[in-house]
Formats: C-alpha cells, sequence, structure tokens
C-alpha cells in the first residue's frame, strides 16, 4: 500500500554515499553550467575568480566557486530586469511566483520562481511532509496569513501533492482558527513555534479549550528554530498532544531539511536536490567531520530561475556522527539549526547563541512561553536582560525561580544576567516569527 | 514496490516517451493557450519525475 510506504523516494532517499555524492557533483556541475550561460551576475562573478563550468570536476574545486552573499543579491536587484535584476536566467513572462524575504536582516530579497521551481518547492515540502507521517487521509490546517512571504505556501502545495485535504486558515484570527480545527477536526498543522505555542496558549486561557484534546496529531514547524530546541518541542508537544516536527528553508534557497518521524535530535538535509557544505567560519575550511560547528554554505541543485549557489546562508550547524534509524542516508544535522552567524555574539567576551537562553527558558515550568532578551552596555560593560512572565499564582515563588533560572542560565550559556518578572500576558504576543533577541549595543 | 523492485531503467525510458510526447505536442500547440499553458505545466510535473528518479 502506498500510504505504508516509509519513503517520499524509496530510489534517492536510501541511495548508497556514494552514490548520493555522484549525484551532487553531476547536478553541481549541470547548474553551475546553466548559471554561467544564463545569469550575467553568476557569470561575472565567476569570471572575476576565474573559474568557467570546464573546471568543475570534483568537491575540491566546487570549494573554490565563490560564494553568493545576500548583501550581492541587494545590489543584483538594482539591476534589470526589474524587479528581479541580472541573476535572472529566464525570461521575465516564464515567472509564474514572485515571494520576498522579511527583510529582518536588511532589504528584502525580491525570488523569481517559473512553474517549474515552484513544482519543485512543493516537491522538497512533499519530502518533508511524507517523512513527517503527513498521508492522503490528513486533513491539514495552516494557520497562515497567505502573503508575499513563502513561508507555508509550499507546505499548502506539498500537502495537495500528497493527496492531503488542506484547509487554509488565512485570514481567520487565532481563536477563529481554533474553532475551525475543533470543528473540522483537523489532523494536522504547520506554524512557527511561536505560533504554535500562541495559539495554545489562547485555547487554554481564553477560550477554556485544551489543544491536546484537539485532533491535531503532527505539527511542522517553520521559520524559528524552536522545533529543535529539547524544551520548546517538549512545551508544544504537551500542549497539543502532538508530534511536532521540524524542518529548514528559506526563500532565496529552497527547503533544505527536516526531521524525520524517528525524531532522531537532528534533520536531514535533502542531498539529492541540495549540496549543503559546512564552512569554519574562522578558517573557511570545509568541515567534513561530526561534531564541529560552521557556517552553512548551500547549493539548491534544481533551482533555475534564480539560482541558489554556493549561497553563504549564515545558518551554523554540525553534522550528526550517527546515521537515522529510519533508514535515510541523507545526512542528519544534529540539533537542527542551533544559530544564525549574524546572531552568534560575543557579550563579555563570551560566545552567546540566543537558542541557548531559549532552551533554559523554555525548561522552566513556571514560566510562560514568552520572554525577551536585551543585551546592552552600562559604560564599557556588557549587560544581558532577560524578560520573563511568571505563571499565575506563583508570585510568592519568585526568589525560588530566579535562583534555579540563574544557575541554569549560567551552566548553558556563561553568563550572568538580570531577570525580570512579568505577569502572565505583559510581554508582546507575536502571530509569525518573534524577535526575542535585541542587542541594543550595535546601535551605540 | 520497495527499492530493490524499482526498474530504474524503464522508468526512465517511459519518462522520457512523455516528454518527448509532451515536446511534441507543445510545438503544435502555440496558437492554442488552452493546450500550451497545461503541457508547460505538465512538462513541469515531468521534470519532477526526472529529478526523483535521478535523472
Amino acid at each position: 500500500m502506498l500510504v505504508d510506504q516509509k519513503y517520499w523516494n524509496p530510489v534517492l532517499e536510501t541511495l548508497p554515499r556514494e552514490e548520493i555524492r555522484k549525484l551532487q557533483l553531476k547536478k553541481f556541475k549541470a547548474i553551475f553550467q546553466w548559471a554561467y550561460d544564463h545569469s550575467k551576475f553568476h557569470r561575472s562573478l565567476y569570471d572575476t575568480a576565474g573559474i568557467t563550468p570546464n573546471d568543475i570536476r570534483s568537491f575540491a574545486d566546487i570549494r573554490r566557486v565563490p560564494k553568493v552573499e545576500k548583501s550581492m543579491m541587494r545590489d543584483v536587484q538594482r539591476k534589470d530586469p526589474f524587479p528581479y535584476g541580472d541573476a535572472l536566467c529566464v525570461p521575465l513572462e516564464e515567472v509564474s511566483e514572485f515571494r520576498q524575504t522579511s527583510g529582518t536582516t536588511g532589504q528584502p530579497i525580491y525570488q523569481a520562481d517559473t512553474w517549474q521551481d515552484w513544482e519543485w518547492w512543493s516537491e522538497c515540502w512533499a519530502y518533508i511532509l511524507w517523512a513527517q507521517g503527513y498521508r492522503p487521509a490528513d486533513r491539514v490546517f495552516i494557520p497562515f496569513g497567505y502573503n508575499i512571504f513563502v513561508a507555508f505556501w509550499a507546505g499548502h502545495y506539498a500537502a495537495e501533492k500528497i493527496g492531503c485535504e488542506v484547509v487554509p486558515g488565512g485570514v481567520l484570527d487565532t481563536k477563529a482558527r481554533i474553532l475551525k480545527i475543533q470543528e473540522l477536526k483537523a489532523t494536522a498543522m504547520m506554524a512557527t513555534p511561536t505560533y504554535v505555542l500562541g495559539m495554545a496558549d489562547t485555547a487554554k486561557n481564553k477560550m477554556n479549550i485544551n489543544p491536546a484534546d484537539l485532533s491535531i496529531n503532527k505539527i511542522t514547524c517553520a521559520g524559528e528554530p524552536g522545533a529543535s530546541i529539547p524544551s520548546t518541542k517538549k512545551r508544544m508537544q504537551n500542549a497539543w498532544g502532538a508530534k511536532v516536527f521540524d524542518h529548514a528553508g528559506a526563500t532565496e534557497i529552497g527547503a533544505w531539511s527536516f526531521e524525520c518521524q524517528d525524531q532522531p535530535g537532528g534533520m536531514h538535509v535533502n542531498e539529492a536536490f541540495f549540496l549543503v557544505e559546512i564552512e569554519d567560519v574562522e578558517t573557511g575550511e570545509i568541515i567534513e567531520e561530526p561534531g564541529r560547528r560552521g557556517k552553512m554554505i548551500i547549493t539548491a541543485l534544481d533551482r533555475m530561475a534564480q539560482p541558489c549557489v554556493r549561497f553563504d546562508a549564515k545558518d551554523i550547524i554540525e553534522w550528526d556522527s550517527v546515521p537515522c534509524s529510519c533508514g535515510r542516508t541523507f545526512r542528519l544535522i544534529k540539533g537542527g539549526v542551533i544559530g544564525r552567524a549574524d546572531d552568534i555574539t560575543k557579550v563579555k567576551g563570551v560566545l552567546l547563541a540566543p537558542s541557548a537562553i531559549e532552551e533554559v527558558v523554555r525548561s522552566i515550568d513556571e514560566l510562560c512561553d514568552e520572554y525577551e532578551v536585551v543585551v546592552d552596555k552600562l559604560g564599557d560593560i556588557d549587560r544581558i536582560k532577560l524578560k520573563v512572565e511568571l505563571l499565575p499564582g506563583l508570585e510568592d515563588r519568585v526568589k525560588e525561580i530566579e535562583s534555579r533560572l540563574q544557575d541554569q542560565l549560567r551552566l548553558k550559556t556563561n553568563l550572568g544576567y538580570r531577570i525580570d518578572f512579568y505577569d502572565y500576558g505583559k510581554l508582546p504576543r507575536h502571530e509569525v516569527k518573534a524577535r526575542r533577541f535585541k542587542d541594543l549595543r550595535k546601535s551605540h | 514496490m520497495t527499492a530493490h523492485k524499482i526498474d530504474l531503467k524503464e522508468l526512465e525510458r517511459k519518462v522520457q516517451l512523455m516528454r518527448k510526447t509532451a515536446e511534441e505536442l507543445k510545438e503544435m500547440a502555440d496558437s492554442f493557450p488552452a493546450l500550451d499553458r497545461n503541457l508547460s505545466r505538465m512538462l513541469a510535473t515531468i521534470k519532477m519525475l526526472e529529478l526523483n528518479i535521478g535523472i
């Protein structure tokens, strides 16, 4: 039976490693040739570096190919054809999809896709959803404001491709979405971790509905690392009585990794469709071995209109040392995306990853889901303020909870914090991605 | 169907036949929007078949 099949693609997902590498090299050569032949931007970049398609014979050659950074794409998009610029590889009339990045790190990048690219997007997502147990009998609710951001658009199309029944939860507010899930007995959902927790909070505290009593049995997260942070994942799974899975993707890359049903504490890279390299941030050396963190350089091997070739994604990842029990031969990245090179910052001389703070806050049961971190300077000295919300009725235990929180934060991050406690509901709520980490030193 | 029973060569042959047929139809459809546009979509889908068998 089709529904009993473990893999969306029983051939590619179980290919021996050497076959995967051969396929990646073959595809890299093809996408490099395509970009060289059709994009003025790429040809100029590669000509300047003195590298042509004929030079690509091995993975060592691939490492000589210049990386593309987001800031370069901003320059590209000031050129013709409007609005995509000269990295566009197809005539404008072949572009059928417009999306843009959220602009959290600067001017948004516009992303062009042809219909084939869009089929590719939903194909990548089909690998994700099938691996997470989505099947044709599922009724999938998508509480997402369908708009210019790619977010769950491709998840919607992939769920359709798999044969699921898809309920678009577009402009409904949170309460209406919860009532619709209840009314339709939806079995699966896709949302950011922030919103998964926010919906559960609204259901419990404003509607007297226990989300675990609803029929959702699996949730796919995106947009934030929460589903790979153990304490956040646990909160979401407990709140909804459902399995929660992570996936990572980006507008200018595609949906490149996913957690499978075995929940191995990491995500598979879809290596049939993407080439992921990990680069040592200090030396620029490519890291092949497990256990060493570095910055992801990624190539979307089949994306044509606006190619993504050795894109410096700034995601911090590391290879896992053990293969997954699910049997896929696609490599795992341990703990998912650990952070972004932009966000991992030195505070008082210590490297701080905001996800480490989240792991601690969400592991303290007496605290609500929301929190905020503000780093600033008092004179020449860095200081970190952590704002948290206490669950109602625990006000007389503040000192004990603060002491536990301080101990855990020092253990996990090697830093001391000023902690401000707020009453439940006082910190801002977010519907999509939350900006919980604010480094005010950068504006000084 | 398990991985070891999949005849990739035969799958490839039939997918290429589909591509050839769709391309030939598209050439005949340049004044027939309903065919031309649907064939473009069909060719995108055929590309996904190709990617999934590693062509």
